[in-house]
This record gives C-alpha cells, sequence and structure tokens, in this order.
C-alpha cells in the first residue's frame, strides 16, 4: 500500500507497534526507521507506542516489590518457601508499619516516570540540561562507551546517551561531552547536551552552560578532531578504550 | 527434599500478582485468582513438561480461570465492597501517597474501560514483557491477533490516558 501523500509505503499500526517494542525484522525496522525520520506524524504514532509500554510497566512495577500475601505463601512446602528465600510475614502490628510505607517510595518514583512520560508528550525537553545530577543511563554511557556510541534504554522512557568525546583536563580528571536523545511525541528527536568528570567516586555533572547546544554534532566527535567546547586534551580513540577497560583508572 | 517446582512458582507469584491486576477489577480479585491458578499448578503439575516456560504456562492457567470466572459472574450482579480497600498507614506523606496511587489508580482504572481481550494482550506482552507470539500461545489465539487487538488497546489506553491528565479520585 503507498501513502497518498508522502508517495512511500504506509505501514500498519501493527508494523509501528512491533517497531516500537524491538520486534521487527531488520530489513523492516530500516525501512520504518528512514521513513520516520521525514515523516512526524509516523514518528509521532512510534512514539506513543513507546510511551504506552513506559507508562504501563511504570505504573505496574510497584506491584512487584509488594509482599505476597501469606494466603499465598500458605499454598506451599515451607522448605521450599526456605529455599525461595520467602518467609511468611509476622501478624499485622504497628511495627510492620515503616515497611508498609517504603513501598511509597517506588509508588511514587513510577508515579513521577509516568507524569514525565505524560508530560513529554505535550512538552519537547529543553535544549540544555540544567542540572548536574546524572542519571544511571547517562552515567552507564559515560563509563562503558566510546565516543560516538550510542546506549540506549528502551525499558523505560525511550532514550539515548551517547558520549562525544573525551578530554583530559587541566584539573587532572576525565571529562566527557555527551548528548540524550529523546523522542518527544510527534517532534523530530529532542537532544541536550551535558559534560560529566570522572572523579574517584564516579562520574559528576559539570556546568553545561561550557557545552554550546548550537554547536554542530559533528564538532564534538572524535573523528573530526576540532577543538569542541573543551579545555583540554582531547583523548584519542584507543586510549579513550584503554581508560574505558581499565574503568577510568589512570 | 526441596521441590524446584514450588520454588519456581514460589518465584513468580510477583509476576503472576501483577498480571491478576492487570487482568481483574481489583487486588483482592486478584489474588483469589492467583491462589485459584497455584493450587491448580500444585494439583496438576505433571501437566506441566519440564524444559518448557513455567510462566507461560500460569498465565494460561490464569487466563482459563478468569475466562471461566467471567462467564459465571455474567449471571449476577457485581456489588462493590468498599471494605476491601486497602489501608493505608496514619503517618504517610499523604501527597506522595495520593499521587503514587492515582498512578496506578489511574492507569487501571482506564484499563478497565477496555474489553477484557485487550487487558490480557496489555497485561502480557506491554507489562510483563511476553513476546507477541509467547502471547498468543497463553491466549490461544494467532499472532496476527494479537498484535491487532495490542496495537489497538494501546492506541485507545494513551488516547484515554491523555483525556483525563487529573484524574478523580472517590
Amino acid at each position: 500500500m503507498i501513502d497518498k501523500l508522502s508517495g512511500g509505503p504506509a505501514f500498519s499500526d501493527e508494523d509501528l507497534m512491533a517497531y516500537a517494542d524491538n520486534a521487527l525484522p531488520l530489513p523492516q525496522a530500516n525501512a520504518i526507521r528512514i521513513a520516520a525520520a521525514a515523516d512526524s506524524a509516523l514518528a509521532r504514532k512510534i512514539e506513543m507506542f513507546r510511551q504506552s509500554r513506559a507508562a504501563l510497566r511504570a505504573a505496574f512495577e510497584p506491584v512487584l516489590a509488594e509482599p505476597v500475601p501469606d494466603r499465598l505463601l500458605a499454598l506451599f512446602d515451607r522448605d521450599a518457601l526456605a529455599a525461595g528465600n520467602v518467609t511468611p510475614s509476622p501478624a499485622p502490628s504497628p511495627i510492620a508499619k515503616p515497611q508498609r510505607r517504603t513501598r511509597a517510595l517506588p509508588m511514587a518514583l513510577a508515579a513521577s516516570l509516568l507524569l514525565a512520560v505524560l508530560v513529554s508528550v505535550l512538552h519537547r525537553p529543553p535544549v540544555v540540561q540544567t542540572s548536574a545530577a546524572l542519571d544511571a543511563l547517562v552515567v552507564a554511557a559515560l563509563e562503558t562507551r566510546a565516543s560516538g556510541v550510542p546506549l540506549a534504554d528502551e525499558a523505560a522512557v525511550p532514550r539515548e546517551v551517547m558520549p562525544l568525546s573525551t578530554v583530559l583536563a587541566g584539573d587532572g580528571r576525565y571529562c566527557r561531552d555527551y548528548e540524550t536523545t529523546t523522542l518527544a511525541a510527534g517532534q523530530t528527536p529532542a537532544s541536550t547536551r551535558g559534560r560529566a568528570c570522572r572523579s574517584e567516586g564516579g562520574w559528576v555533572g559539570e556546568d553545561v552552560a561550557a557545552v554550546r547546544p548550537d554547536a554542530p554534532v559533528d564538532q564534538y566527535r572524535p573523528a573530526s578532531g576540532g577543538a569542541a567546547a573543551t579545555d583540554g586534551q582531547r583523548l584519542d580513540p584507543d586510549a579513550e578504550a584503554a581508560l574505558i577497560a581499565r574503568g577510568w583508572k589512570r | 527434599m526441596t521441590d524446584p517446582f514450588q520454588i519456581e512458582l514460589i518465584a513468580l507469584l510477583p509476576r503472576l500478582r501483577r498480571f491478576g491486576l492487570a487482568t481483574c477489577r481489583d487486588s483482592s480479585e486478584a489474588d483469589d485468582l492467583v491462589q485459584a491458578a497455584v493450587e491448580k499448578a500444585l494439583r496438576s503439575r505433571e501437566q506441566w513438561q519440564i524444559g518448557t516456560r513455567l510462566d507461560s504456562w500460569m498465565f494460561r492457567i490464569m487466563q482459563n480461570l478468569w475466562i471461566d470466572q467471567q462467564r459465571s459472574r455474567k449471571l449476577r450482579a457485581v456489588i462493590d465492597d468498599p471494605e476491601q480497600l486497602e489501608q493505608l498507614p496514619e503517618e504517610t506523606d499523604w501527597n506522595r501517597v495520593i499521587e503514587a496511587q492515582m498512578t496506578l489508580d489511574r492507569v487501571l482504572a482506564v484499563m478497565r474501560t477496555l474489553p477484557d481481550a485487550m487487558r490480557a494482550v496489555l497485561a502480557l506482552v506491554t507489562i510483563d514483557g511476553l513476546s507477541y507470539q509467547d502471547a498468543a500461545q497463553v491466549l490461544d489465539v494467532p499472532i496476527g491477533t494479537v498484535m491487532s487487538r495490542l496495537s489497538r488497546a494501546r492506541v485507545e489506553l494513551m488516547k484515554r490516558l491523555a483525556e483525563r491528565p487529573t484524574g478523580v479520585m472517590t
């Protein structure tokens, strides 16, 4: 079937959903990726399927952390429960309250995640990241990925973090510029840039004003060799790979 | 001598409860369903073939039990029991809990406006992460049916979630 407006191939909702779920064979997935890059309606629909999964998974995640009711555990043999590292909880008492209260925390996290998902349906993320706090995906990408190699998170809010370059800063720390890309529903992919430096304790976000959001992406890639927003000595890919391999130890 | 079948089943309980909650009307009905399914599984465990997936087998038992229950329930009126609402401790940060509760409650409330068959595919694929093929086997329908139901369910779900972004606590 041919799309009347664009003249390109039309994709069914099932195709787009399977693409969003990473369940399409590569040739079909590539066809959709190329089409979506030029068609914001298509990209919006793919994003909707991604968001639906993220929203549902986040909403139901806290259920997994709930204690299993005793009436279910009572169906099993005592030694099987012990081997499964499960023990029936004591009868409800005031002491049990703090334990129950902690359940509100993962639920609150899930709530904020869902909120973020719903908000992102309406708004594009800001161009420049303003917080120095780094999330787990950014840290994982900085720690393990070479410049130009993205790390994607499909399970939660779909995002991709790609380190752009690595420098040895004047103070002796290794610093990396990186780019976080989210596909805000209905829009072309939106990117934010940031910089973080590796200290003993791990990666710490730097003042992001140092990274020019309007600089072309190529400027940040090691292949270009250009002086991006760096104030130190840029590492070549081999040096970078060696650092990653030894966990950023000197 | 510990029983590997039981140990594996115990490990599945959180996922079975989540599946139950996504398909049933409330958490107590969900746990009733999990309990009935576990009892059935322990009774007829020789029907499960070692080496095949226990999770798919359990989901299938739950799904079949639930369909049977729906058939018999249609014969009598359903009355909600407000005393079954979960009690929360007094010193809780209410804002946070209400926000959290509303999230799961809202998603559940919207899910429950969808047809039963759509909720089942949402629960299996979108929430639990089964492949389309595995879900098709659990539900005993062709994979194409799973995909068309699932895509329609997700479009409807997101449309209805976006319609009422604030939700209403009753």
